[in-house]
């Protein structure tokens, strides 16, 4: 009998003491003289052992104990009974693919509730940390830890975002064994992955409404989560559980005095786009400037005549204007204000006296502007990119769009956020573009993502 | 460290450098036109000296100083500030969620009419004036908050800080990073504690006394990783305290892999920093040295004297003892935990230079590890007196004393010379010139049956014959004689 071999969790990674050969995933490492794996090659690795009959002295695990309570779980749709089976049929790993707004929540909490195993949950934003914190303690009757936001506490269902459990891996990585990844289309970058490859955790949910990343790196993800187990797309649950919403395009013209302005800061950076060859089709070209902006004094005037073009349509005053009339036509609805920049945003909190978010708003001030959102004591909410994902805001039924990015995704999601089902109610989306101005294509790109297309 | 869009590089080939921000007239202009702009702020709003800092950053720029190089001094700038809500009749957030909550009833400010009245609304719910009510809703907005200090740098100071954060924020792409060095035990010590710290990795070479030290993360042997670069950046300032050093990182910037060299002569574009201090790591290790010092044996002690190889990983013993040219490495092990016994022993037994090892009784540590120990050992109770060692360095006394060396025999403790004795020395040296390797008990009785009574006469003749006893642990029946020269 070989003498047994020794697995221990170090960092983010698995050492194997007592062992030197052919395993899966290791390296032998010389600073320490043992092999080493990414800790997501904990199971293999110790199956192989054993396989091959070692005895193995498993120190690796160290999983935060716990249980939930008595669950209070909304019975589930017939969809989300579907998707959570195909997950747990696929050996509990793999990718939930269904619009924003179809309760992918409700099918984590489930799954979560089924396995009742320490479990890390993955959300993008602190918004929608917050969310996920009160619909898990709710729902599974526990005290839920919370990472991200200045917050640490780790507990036996413990809610994280990207960052956090990034910076954190290492610490993480052999505590859980269930990880839920909301909006998993962000794992795959280079930092984000390493949540995934440092922990041990053998099962994995990942959730999404749109699985396609534009690099292409979404199929990194097979080995990360999991393949994608279910997947239903939007035209298929529009009629069922979205609320209708009306897509409205208001058109704006710009004043004489701004028309002038901006014909003259848009032909300065479009000069300089034609003298460099470049086309402005993609957000690939507008990078490329953005870099090129850091070398040469001629690309940063060009950067910079393409933001104050920005910011006087964006802060147009027949923009405001509409704002304004559309604000009064629905007196008594629940109001997302989208805008992208910043002062932008400030200018119309100070200018109409509504609470804004942004970047720079602390998560306490943030809850506080979203709690009294929910409760109908602030009807409007004016916002820049932050509230780009799932953000949780029930009534909300009008959204008022002042610029965009012109990403598929962002817009996607947008939307979503304002199309959670309420019997009654049709949610209206605004768009409000200037006429004769850049924007005008923007949108058209955007639109195409909700269609499909 | 900057945030990475600030970062400016300098390129070439495959290699990569932070851009530098000289310390010449032209910087220290531009550094001292900020520092000014904030010290005229102070006791004014964030939103002043913000709106004050973009017409300076307008006007550095147009003098043709990069943007990049502008905004990292300002980034530095700010976190000189302190900054302070302004004083207001009732609380900025409680003016803020009625102004906002009165607004949303009236449907918003729409018209400048409506305006002025969520705010005589919200200001007769506070029981407070219309002004003191504006006022105090401005100021939850985080721009109105009022600068109440500003620990203002030289230009030069700022211009130094810039250029160690522009490195840092490049060795934040860093995927492995060299450090080539001459060290001390206690730099070694400073640094590879921090290493440890930081949760970091790293491999050690030794040549000519120059010490590298590859560091990295567990994770880098698996996955070309970014990850550790922040950590990584935090050893640069320990660095920067070094004599000579170089530094050599693989960094991963734009999607491509280059090299980041940098050496000691950068030391000037950046902070002045006192080099590490060398602090004691325990009250028995200062005591002793103090009482060593005190017994006047002739041995010259010297503290974590340097590095040594303990196979990849380093060693640093606590003192070198020297006397002639014998050099011998003394390291105290106290009462701790097994486990860090059983590392400290793996170490140890890894290490080829000549040591003494001293060892609390009651140390926590197996029988077999001490025996297998390579040096002398030397076990004591509670705390090691320098007269412990006297035995043991006596056996390692050079071969000739020198002869002016005074003697103190006031000193109980004070190694007597022994006088020689009348033996047979062609036989004694025949004897010895045939030895490879012996038992110790062996020699010393065959040595005796030529006469040499005196033990310490006899160790002097081993070591005289190139000879060397070598002890394994405190029982002399384990020791052996070695021959170390023909």
């Amino acid at each position: 009998m070989p003498p047994p071999v020794v697995l221990e969790y170090e960092r983010g990674t698995v050492v194997v003491k007592g062992f030197r050969g052919e395993l899966p995933g290791c390296k032998w490492d010389v600073r320490s003289g043992c092999l080493r794996a990414l800790a997501y090659k904990y199971f293999e690795v110790k199956r192989a052992l054993e396989e091959m009959g070692f005895e193995v002295i498993d120190k690796v695990l160290s999983p935060i104990g716990g249980s939930i309570g008595t669950p209070h779980i909304k019975p589930l749709r017939s969809y989300q009974e579907e998707a959570l089976e195909e997950w747990l049929k696929a050996g509990m790993r793999g990718i939930v693919v269904l619009p924003t707004g179809t309760g992918k929540t409700l099918i984590a909490i489930k799954a979560i509730a089924t396995l009742n195993e320490p479990t890390l949950v993955v959300v993008p934003t602190i918004e929608l940390l917050e969310q996920w914190r009160s619909q898990l303690a709710k729902s599974l009757n526990v005290d839920v830890g919370v990472l991200g936001g200045g917050e640490k506490k780790i507990s036996f269902i413990t809610v994280s975002t990207y960052s956090s459990a990034y910076m954190h891996a290492e610490e993480l990585g052999n505590k859980f064994k269930l990880l839920v990844f909301d909006e998993v289309h962000h794992l795959p970058s280079e930092s984000f992955r390493q949540i995934a490859l440092l922990s041990t955790a053998p099962h994995r949910l990942g959730l999404t409404a749109t699985f396609e990343r534009e690099d292409g790196r979404h199929v990194d993800l097979l080995d990360l989560v999991g393949e994608v187990v279910y997947r239903k797309a939007v035209y298929e649950m529009k009629s069922k559980h979205l609320a209708d919403f009306d897509l409205v395009r208001v058109y704006v013209e710009l004043t004489d005095e701004e028309k002038l302005k901006f014909s003259k800061l848009f032909s300065m950076y479009k000069d300089f786009l034609e003298k460099k060859g470049w086309k402005l089709k993609s957000l690939q070209d507008f990078r490329r400037l953005i870099m090129a902006s850091g070398l040469s004094k001629e690309a940063r005037r060009a950067l910079l005549a393409w933001r104050d073009a920005r910011l006087l349509v964006l802060n147009s005053v027949s923009k405001l204007d509409v704002l304004k009339d559309l604000l009064r036509r629905h007196k008594g609805d629940r109001i997302i204000i989208f805008t992208e920049l910043n002062k932008a945003v400030r200018r119309i909190s100070k200018e109409l006296l509504i609470p804004e978010i942004t970047y720079k708003t602390g998560s306490k001030e943030r809850a506080e502007v979203m709690e009294l959102f929910r409760s109908g004591v602030y009807r409007a909410v004016v916002t820049s990119k932050v509230l780009e994902e799932g953000i949780d805001v029930p009534d909300a039924n009008v959204a008022i769009v002042l610029s965009g990015t012109g990403s598929r995704r962002a817009f996607i999601q947008r939307l979503g956020r304002i199309l959670r089902p309420a019997p009654g109610k049709r949610a209206v989306l605004y768009e409000v573009v200037a006429k004769g101005t850049p924007e005008v294509m923007i949108s058209r790109r955007r639109r195409r993502g909700l269609t499909g297309g | 460290m900057l945030p990475s869009n600030l970062l400016r590089v300098k390129r070439r080939g495959f290699k990569v450098l932070p851009r530098f921000a000289e310390l010449n007239y032209e910087n220290e202009y531009a550094a001292s036109l900020l520092i000014d702009t904030y010290q005229e702020h102070v006791g004014k709003t964030i939103g002043e000296l913000e709106d004050a800092i973009d017409d300076v950053e307008d006007e550095l720029e147009d003098l043709g100083y990069h943007p990049k190089f502008v905004r990292g001094l300002i980034e530095l700038l700010d976190r000189l500030i302190e900054a302070q809500k302004p004083e207001t009749k009732v609380p900025p957030d409680l003016a803020r969620r009625t102004v906002f909550a009165v607004s949303s009833q009236m449907g918003f400010a729409t018209t400048p009419e409506v305006k002025v009245k969520v705010f005589e609304e919200a200001a007769k719910r506070l029981n407070v004036s219309v002004h003191d009510l504006i006022k105090a809703f401005e100021a939850s907005y985080e721009d109105s908050e009022i600068i109440i200090s500003f620990n203002a740098p030289t230009p030069v100071d700022l211009l130094r800080q810039y250029n160690l954060s522009l490195t840092q924020t490049l060795t934040f792409k860093a995927m492995s990073m060299d450090l080539v060095a001459n060290m001390t035990g206690g730099e070694a010590k400073s640094i590879l504690r921090t290493v440890k710290m930081l949760g970091l990795m790293y491999m050690a070479e030794k040549s000519d006394g120059v010490l590298r030290l590859h560091i990295d993360g567990p994770a880098s042997l698996l996955v070309s990783t970014r990850r550790y670069g922040t950590r990584m950046a935090r050893l640069i300032p320990l660095v920067l305290r070094l004599r000579s050093w170089r530094i050599r990182a693989e960094v991963l910037y734009m999607k491509r892999r280059f090299l980041m060299e940098l050496d000691e002569r950068f030391s000037k574009l950046m902070p002045s920093k006192p080099p590490i201090e060398e602090t004691f790591d325990s009250m028995v290790e200062e005591d002793f040295m103090l009482r060593f010092q005190a017994l006047g044996l002739g041995w010259r002690i010297v503290r974590e004297p340097e590095p040594l190889m303990a196979r990849g990983s380093i060693f640093i013993p606590d003192f070198a003892l020297y006397k002639g040219d014998v050099k011998v490495y003394l390291e105290i092990v106290g009462f701790w935990t097994p486990e860090y016994i059983e590392r400290k022993m793996q170490k140890l037994l890894q290490v080829k230079e000549p040591m003494i090892i001293a060892v609390n009784k009651h140390m926590a540590c197996s029988k077999e590890s001490l025996e297998r120990l390579r040096g002398a050992v030397v076990v004591f109770d509670g705390k090691l007196r320098a007269s412990d060692l006297v035995p043991v360095l006596r056996r390692l006394e050079p071969v000739r004393v020198e002869a002016k060396q005074p003697t103190t025999p006031s000193s109980p403790e004070r190694l007597v010379e022994t006088p020689l004795v009348e033996v047979s020395l062609d036989e004694v040296s025949s004897y010895l010139s045939s030895i490879g390797e012996e038992p110790l008990e062996k020699v010393l009785s065959e040595l005796r049956a030529r006469g040499v009574s005196n033990e310490q006469e006899a160790y002097r003749l081993i070591r005289s014959h190139g000879l060397m006893v070598l002890w394994r642990g405190l029982d002399p029946s384990k020791a052996v004689v070695k021959r170390v020269k023909p």
